[in-house]
């Protein structure tokens, strides 16, 4: 072996250290090189939101159009679970929701008209109105008997005064998304994947200048 | 985590102590947080609402089990026994949430200040063991929820080195799951009071929702809350700047009211106002909307597949009739109807809702095709307020076949025909061939105008009685006759049916001499 070969060799084995650095580098970035993780979720302000501190707001029953049995129920409960604990606002029961739908004939599965949603509005003292559409909700196998859930989503603000929609926002993942190093960080319930999606999609709106109720207490 | 600030705390206010004393305190405090707790208000743990299984499934079991876990860690926490009876007395039949009223009845009750409302998102053994929780902490004083959490767990995400002790089963997950719980309760937020509002609506109903100036509505609305005489508020429904005052049932439950629409047209919306005027308070409630409407509906018929003949629509197989609302307008009901000269319905139809598009009439009633004449097409329609609009058209049946006219004269070389259209309709097509009765073929002529003359070239041996041939006519309207020269031509209309008849006896005697039995043969 010649030492010019062996300079070769470490040559190689620097690059192929820095290399390594990188990949390692990658691997614990995990998902934040995928295609289109940064430029979700998506929202689209519509109209500005309503003068003054927000801070009464009612999420409404999120309507499922994936299939996936009573997909809409958890995503909406997980939903307004994160907008109270991320936002303090003051998020109307869920029971007196319900008992408003029940009150005006609507079906939970099924989204109330812009008048019946200025009632729901109006009956419980929201100033904004939070729709839904769980649009996917799927638990695909994943690597060693384990499950990756898949959600697509569209979260809709809107005016308790009228019902329009103020902004709209698209989300889509899949709990292998969050993958860092190996399987750590990655997520398997469909539960954790809509808390997670929530976190994003109200960081977003805050980002956007939704304020978060001051009220304290 | 939760108890290193009370420690802190407690040990400041024991000053004087030794140091020994307060490291004992410290442990102690550390090892017994019921010591320091102890003074939670109560909270009420709600059996869970599952959607493992369906939106109204429950889990009792689990919520036990949290709230054991919670009164342990120091937590007042309501029997689970006393929390089904409370549920059971005022018939709460759904898990997982609590109307305002309910939260605030729960005060009252169970003496509860804190209500703890939870979901099990999901729960699955296969093909990874999962359970999700979302759970609410209400303020039974303002019914405000001031904690919110929701929690998952998997095997997949609890995976220990070389798989020792990793749960397998959501029965394994489930301590897992409380003791996240516990670990995130927010023990100081537990003693934040406000006020509860004024209006709990149970139902609310207001009818119709679509009215034409001058007619009535009617609004009821049953509330949960009631008063004594001393400290009852005024109610009133309030729609377009006017109150109008609500009659009180003898529970004092329910309110009524009614007033007439005005003449402007549009929305209005009505609430429900509640006014304690020695306070000089007001609360209201919005119940709906209704649309005055006095604005009939604008509507024009058309018709379809129908010749114009003399200026009137004329038709024979079918006509198509399409309604054209001018100004959009939503519908409740339309009808369509169809009337003879003298007025009396030959047939309809009537329809809820949206308008079709286009009806289509073959010129029938129940019993059959009708007959030719002319008819009256009518098309009724009305709002939603009722306001009735009505289009209708006269169209024309004529089913009757095309008249063929032929003439025959005679002329030097043989003879000529004569061919005219003897009906009121237009021909859309005519067709003639004939030939002689050796079959030399004599003309094949066709068009579409009326009067024709043909001069036709006859042997000496041949006359107008040897002609053969048919003809076609078909009318505007679609109707269509087809016809035997020798039938147009007189002298050899009889000479026809002589020899049609000739044909006739001919064949019945060639049947007899077949020697069929009318009686059947048994032996065969």
């Amino acid at each position: 072996m010649s030492s010019d070969w062996w300079h070769a060799m470490a040559r190689w084995g620097r690059w192929g250290c820095c290399l390594g650095i990188l990949l390692l580098g990658m691997l614990g970035s995990g998902c934040s090189l995928l295609p289109g993780f940064h430029t979700l979720p998506y929202s689209q302000k519509m109209a500005p939101l309503p003068p003054g501190t927000v801070c009464q707001v009612a999420v409404l029953p999120f309507v499922n159009e994936s299939g996936f049995p009573l997909a809409g129920a958890i995503a909406g409960k997980v939903f307004a679970s994160e907008l109270q604990a991320e936002g303090d606002y003051l998020v109307s029961q869920e029971g007196d929701v319900l008992k408003v739908y029940q009150q005006l004939h609507i079906l939970p599965a099924w989204p109330p008209t812009e008048e019946q949603m200025q009632i729901i509005a109006n009956r419980l003292h929201a100033q904004l109105l939070i729709t839904g559409i769980v649009l996917e909700m799927r638990e695909d196998r994943g690597e060693h008997g384990t499950v990756n859930p898949r959600i697509i989503e569209e979260i809709q603000i809107r005016d308790g005064r009228n019902g329009q929609v103020l902004w709209t926002t698209f989300h889509r993942r899949q709990g292998t998304d969050y993958t860092k190093t190996m399987h750590f960080g990655t997520i398997h319930t469909v539960t954790g994947l809509s808390k997670q999606m929530a976190v994003e999609i109200i960081n977003l709106w805050f980002k956007k200048g939704l304020a978060k109720c001051n009220e304290s207490s | 985590m939760i108890d290193k600030g009370r420690v802190q705390e407690n040990s400041q206010k024991r000053k004087g102590c030794s140091l020994l004393a307060i490291l004992l305190l410290a442990v102690s405090c550390v090892l017994m947080p019921t010591i320091v707790l102890a003074a939670e208000p109560p909270v009420a743990v709600f059996p869970f609402q599952e959607l493992d299984q369906g939106r109204n499934d429950a889990n009792l079991a689990f919520a036990v089990d949290l709230a054991k876990r919670l009164a342990e860690t120091g937590n007042k926490v309501i029997d689970s026994d006393a929390v089904m009876a409370f549920m059971a007395n005022n018939r709460i039949r759904t898990v997982g949430s609590l109307e305002t009223y309910r939260v605030a009845q729960a005060r009252g009750e169970l003496g509860a200040d804190f209500v703890l409302l939870g979901t099990v998102t999901q729960r699955k053994e296969k093909p990874e063991a999962s359970m999700g929780l979302a759970l609410d902490l209400v303020r039974t004083s303002d019914a405000r929820t001031i904690w919110s959490y929701c929690t998952s767990i998997s095997t997949g995400e609890d995976r220990k080195p070389l798989g020792i002790g990793e749960p397998q089963t959501t029965a394994e997950l489930e301590p897992l799951l409380i003791a996240d719980v516990v670990k995130h309760w927010p023990w100081q937020r537990l003693h934040e009071v406000r006020q509860v509002r004024a209006i709990n609506i149970d139902t609310a109903s207001l009818s119709p929702k679509y009215v034409k100036p001058g007619e009535e509505i009617h609004a009821q609305v049953r509330l949960h809350a009631s008063w004594t005489a001393s400290n009852a508020p005024r109610v009133f429904f309030k729609t377009a700047d006017h109150l109008y005052p609500a009659k009180v049932s003898a529970d004092g439950s329910i309110y009524e009211g009614s007033w007439v629409a005005g003449k402007e047209n549009g929305r209005f919306n009505v609430s429900l106002v509640l006014e304690w005027s020695v306070y000089g308070r007001t609360d209201s409630a919005l119940l709906g909307s209704y649309l005055v409407d006095g604005t009939p509906p604008v509507l024009d018929v058309e018709l379809r597949g129908v010749t114009m003949i003399d200026g009137k629509p004329v038709f024979s197989r079918h006509v198509k009739v399409v309604p054209h609302l001018l100004v959009h307008k939503i519908l409740s009901r339309w009808r369509l109807g169809f009337y003879d000269e003298s007025g009396t319905l030959v047939g309809d139809m009537d329809g809820n809702g949206v308008l079709p598009d286009g009806f289509i009439w073959q010129g029938t009633d129940t019993e059959g095709p009708v007959q030719n004449g002319n008819y009256r097409i009518e098309v009724e329609v009305w709002d939603r307020a009722g306001n009735e609009a009505k289009a209708s058209k006269w169209v024309t049946l004529d089913r009757s076949k095309p008249q063929v006219d032929l003439a025959v004269s005679h002329t030097d070389e043989g003879v000529a025909v004569g061919l005219k259209n003897g009906g009121k309709i237009p021909l859309a097509f005519w067709r003639m061939e004939m030939w002689t009765k050796d079959g030399r073929l004599l003309t094949t002529t066709n068009g579409s105008q009326l009067p024709a003359k043909f001069d036709l070239k006859l042997a000496e041996s041949e006359g107008e009685n040897d002609l053969r041939g048919i003809v076609v006519f078909r009318d505007v309207l679609g109707n269509l006759i087809k016809k035997k020269v020798e039938d147009l031509i007189p002298d050899q209309k009889t000479e026809a049916k002589q020899k049609a008849r000739e044909k006739a006896e001919a064949a019945a005697e060639k049947k007899k001499e077949t020697g069929i039995s009318e009686r059947w043969v048994d032996e065969f």
